[in-house]
């Protein structure tokens, strides 16, 4: 089994009250996949005076694929959340991806240091008996099919208008 | 195809927004957006958003003041490209962001047709 890293998201806040945090990307990997995953690691300190309780949150084309509450006690250690999450590979293929975080209330002090990898994972198959393949059409690209038939038109227009100019 | 802003704002301020349509012989392309802020007062933080068709490309929130990036992404490469900055809530912002991305554009094209085209159609007004 072998694992590529396709993108990382990254956020990071100091102590706040309310709002929210965020970074997006669309994730387009078009290398072999069998399987994707997402990786990542949250990490809340004390903010000090307070404790901070900070909403974690993993989203793929605005739906939640994780989600979770802490909250780092004054005088008490960080609290660190690992996640993984297993992905369809067309879930990496042109879908956005959003590491978020957010104070649990507008009046809560918190904050956030995280890091997500999108990672595309590929196990290994038996070998297929190879199969005869039939021969592709020349032009398989639409937008190349389609300059191509702008180029004709482009230049049967010029034709006819030398033709019509020369009468 | 390049998109460029260069803004500053204060709490009430709207967000700036440029926006380019592409139209191009391709479906992906690579974009790459290049950032900095700065300090417009405080509170200060700044929020970057890039849309191609409506999706998300990449967007980040909010920014501290007074710092630089630049991020790589893969972007559809037809449609309307979409660059918008705007501050955080009670903020003062200032940014200046642009995205470059390797859409070729079919204007050079459809120009040096049309210039093929002029120059054919005076030739032959001059010949009669």
């Amino acid at each position: 089994m072998s694992e590529t890293v396709v993108d990382r998201l990254r956020i990071s806040q100091g102590c706040t009250f309310g709002g929210n945090v965020q970074e997006s990307k669309r994730i387009y990997y078009s290398g072999p996949c069998t399987q994707a995953k997402v990786r990542g690691r949250f990490t809340v300190t004390n903010c000090v005076i307070s404790s901070a309780c900070t909403r974690l949150k993993y989203l793929i084309d605005g739906q939640e694929v994780f989600s979770r509450q802490v909250e780092a006690e004054i005088g008490g250690p960080p609290v660190t959340v690992d996640f993984e999450i297993t992905l369809k590979c067309s879930e990496i293929q042109g879908r956005t991806h959003t590491l978020y975080a957010e104070g649990c209330l507008l009046t809560s002090m918190w904050n956030v240091d995280a890091q997500a990898d999108v990672v595309a994972v590929v196990e290994p198959t038996p070998t297929p008996t190879p199969t005869p393949t039939s021969p592709g059409p020349i032009i398989s690209d639409p937008w190349v099919l389609a300059m191509a038939m702008a180029a004709v038109i482009m230049a049967a227009a010029l034709v006819a208008v030398a033709l019509i100019v020369r009468r | 195809m390049r998109l460029y802003i260069k803004a500053e704002g204060n709490p009430i301020a709207w967000p700036e927004v440029a926006r380019q349509l592409v139209l191009a012989p391709c479906r992906e392309t690579r974009a790459v957006v290049r950032y900095r802020t700065w300090q417009n007062g405080v509170p200060c933080g700044v929020n970057i958003e890039y849309k191609v068709n409506g999706q998300v490309v990449w967007s980040a929130g909010p920014i501290p003041c007074g710092t630089s990036g630049e991020v790589e992404v893969s972007a559809p490469c037809n449609g309307l490209h979409q660059l918008a900055v705007w501050g955080c809530a009670g903020c003062f912002w200032g940014v200046e962001v642009e995205v470059a991305a390797d859409a070729p554009s079919l204007a050079p094209l459809l120009a040096g047709a049309g210039v093929v085209g002029l120059v054919l159609w005076l030739w032959r007004g001059r010949r009669r």
